[in-house]
């Protein structure tokens, strides 16, 4: 096992029962809700280049995650069926992972078969700088450049809660 | 070089006569002249869209355009030992890898038609995007295209290769790898999952030289109608850190993709599968190391014997048996870090401290918290 992943052995049970206390935190360090969401350059694991500030027009989930992180694992491909539905619609995913290898991370991506950009960020220089304390920790940004939500832990357990955070943006959209 | 769209065409034979005739050329009389000119097609260069090859032997190759040196890089990557492209901006050479390219409505070498742009800067080549309806184009001059496509049966596959080790990373199906026979998505368990891993690995044994002995269930979830399943490599009875093969199995039963990290090298090394540092013992070692390094009273949240590859500087791996122990900071100084605290790689055999990282917690709430609080 993964370990920084035997974390998971051990805290597993008990991260089920305290799993509602996880989101609606009104600010993670720098970035507040409300506020604009500082920009930051990235290079994916493809090789193309790009910042979050270039995404603007675009709502966008900009989500810090590692593999050895059972919720960030699993909720990996319920992002992906929404990204792939509201894509073309002005929907983008920025997973920023925090303080692994691209080699790790390509296979993750192969794994899961997702689509959307996979952002390195190995000494979690990033993740420090917009404030994440813990992952996965993910911040909704609307097409102005603002921080909508800040969801820290395991959220996207149901198809429901992505459905209600996205509604609002499409609401012609069929979720 | 997907994406690129260019209007003229040459021949295999033509180009390599070409290249030929040009290297072969003694730097003497006709030096001035083709230092001036494309190796391609003999145009006059203009400097602000020069690209250049260096080859192996210590040519050097010059070209008008970026649609001209793409033309010549698919004959001549394998001889190439760097390629440089030019900023339009400054004029400044700088590698391929270093620059961003942007495709757009812009015509730059009429002759060519060539509408790439090389900026050494990223602003400048986002203010050209958004000017001139332009895409983001990947380095088209990958000296290393880890990707090749290989059919079985009747099925096309890609698959990526890890450059460093050979070994295969990704493989993907078109439409799809394989078809799982009598798959039931509502009565699929962990058994169904290893014999799903094995007959993904009959079949592509030949790339991903593992069995399925070899491999643990790490997890399985159904998400909106498929599985996603997961296994560590192992070593004996021990996990390899960081290694994975995964795939996704659709309401279908089809699987078109595979995600590795496996390993193999360790294979020839015969390494010892049972510690003979105790788990006491290791932490001790390590909270010493810490001590020295950053005093707190930590706290080990986590811990697990491990085969741990480590890389060295020239990509060469390192196979080590290890406790890989996870300590927090304590609760009052950890709110003030981004960092929970430190994973400590601990050889099992030796008691050496093989690495050190930082470690990032699992969200908020799930952090341990110390026993006085």
């Amino acid at each position: 096992m993964k370990l920084k992943g035997a974390i998971h052995i051990i805290l597993w049970p008990l991260l089920l029962l305290l799993v509602p206390c996880c989101s609606g935190d009104k600010a993670v360090g720098r970035v507040a809700i409300g506020e604009r969401i500082p920009d930051f350059r990235y290079e994916d694991i493809t090789g193309i280049r790009g910042s979050l500030g270039e995404l603007k027009g675009r709502v966008v989930l900009l989500r810090f995650w590692a593999d050895w992180c059972p919720y960030c694992k699993f909720e990996m491909p319920r992002i992906n069926l929404f990204y792939q539905r509201l894509r073309d619609k002005g929907f983008d995913v920025v997973a920023v992972n925090v303080g692994q290898t691209r080699d790790v991370v390509e296979a993750f991506t192969a794994q899961l078969n997702l689509s959307y950009r996979m952002v390195m960020d190995p000494d979690g220089k990033v993740a420090r700088s917009y404030g994440v304390k813990g992952i996965p920790t993910n911040f909704l940004i609307d097409r102005a450049g603002i921080v909508r939500e800040i969801l820290v832990g395991e959220i996207f357990i149901e198809d429901r809660v992505l459905e209600d955070l996205l509604r609002p943006y499409f609401p012609d959209a069929n979720l | 070089m997907k994406g690129i769209c260019l209007k003229r065409g040459i021949s295999g034979p033509l180009l390599l006569i070409l290249l030929t005739i040009f290297v072969m050329v003694p730097h003497g009389g006709c030096q001035r002249e083709t230092a001036t000119r494309c190796s391609y097609d003999g145009v006059e260069i203009n400097p602000r869209y020069e690209v250049q090859f260096a080859m192996k032997d210590g040519t050097l190759l010059r070209f008008c355009s970026m649609a001209c040196a793409l033309q010549a890089f698919v004959q001549a990557k394998d001889n190439i030992e760097t390629v440089l492209v030019t900023d339009e901006v400054t004029g400044r050479k700088l590698r391929a890898e270093e620059a961003y390219f942007i495709e757009s409505s812009v015509v730059t070498v009429p002759h060519v038609n060539n509408r790439i742009h090389v900026f050494a800067s990223e602003p400048e080549a986002v203010r050209h995007r958004d000017q001139f309806s332009g895409v983001h184009l990947p380095n088209p001059f990958v000296l290393f295209d880890p990707w090749r496509e290989e059919m079985l049966g009747d099925k096309k596959l890609r698959i990526k290769i890890d450059p460093q080790t050979g070994l295969t990373r990704i493989i993907k199906g078109d439409p799809y790898i394989m078809s799982l026979q009598h798959f039931d998505p509502n009565h699929f368990d962990r058994e169904g999952a290893k014999k799903a891993a094995g007959a993904l690995l009959a079949l592509l044994g030949n790339y991903l030289k593992v069995s399925v002995d070899e491999l643990t269930l790490s997890g399985m979830e159904q998400i909106g109608g498929s599985w996603y399943v997961s296994f560590w490599q192992t070593y004996g009875p021990v996990i390899i850190f960081e290694s994975s093969i995964g795939f996704s199995i659709s309401p279908e039963g089809r699987i078109s993709s595979v995600g590795a990290l496996l390993h193999q090298a360790h294979k020839g090394l015969n390494l010892p599968t049972r510690a003979k540092l105790g788990l006491k013992e290791a932490e001790a070692i390590a909270r010493a190391y810490l001590m020295k390094k950053e005093p707190w009273d930590y706290k080990l949240v986590a811990y697990q014997l491990i085969i741990y590859p480590r890389k060295g500087q020239q990509g060469a791996v390192d196979y080590y048996l290890a406790y890989i122990l996870n300590f927090y900071y304590p609760e009052a100084y950890r709110v003030t870090r981004s960092w929970a605290g430190w994973i400590c790689f601990v050889d099992a055999v030796s008691g050496d401290i093989i690495d050190l990282q930082h470690l990032i917690a699992i969200a908020s709430c799930c952090m341990p918290v110390d026993d006085e609080t």
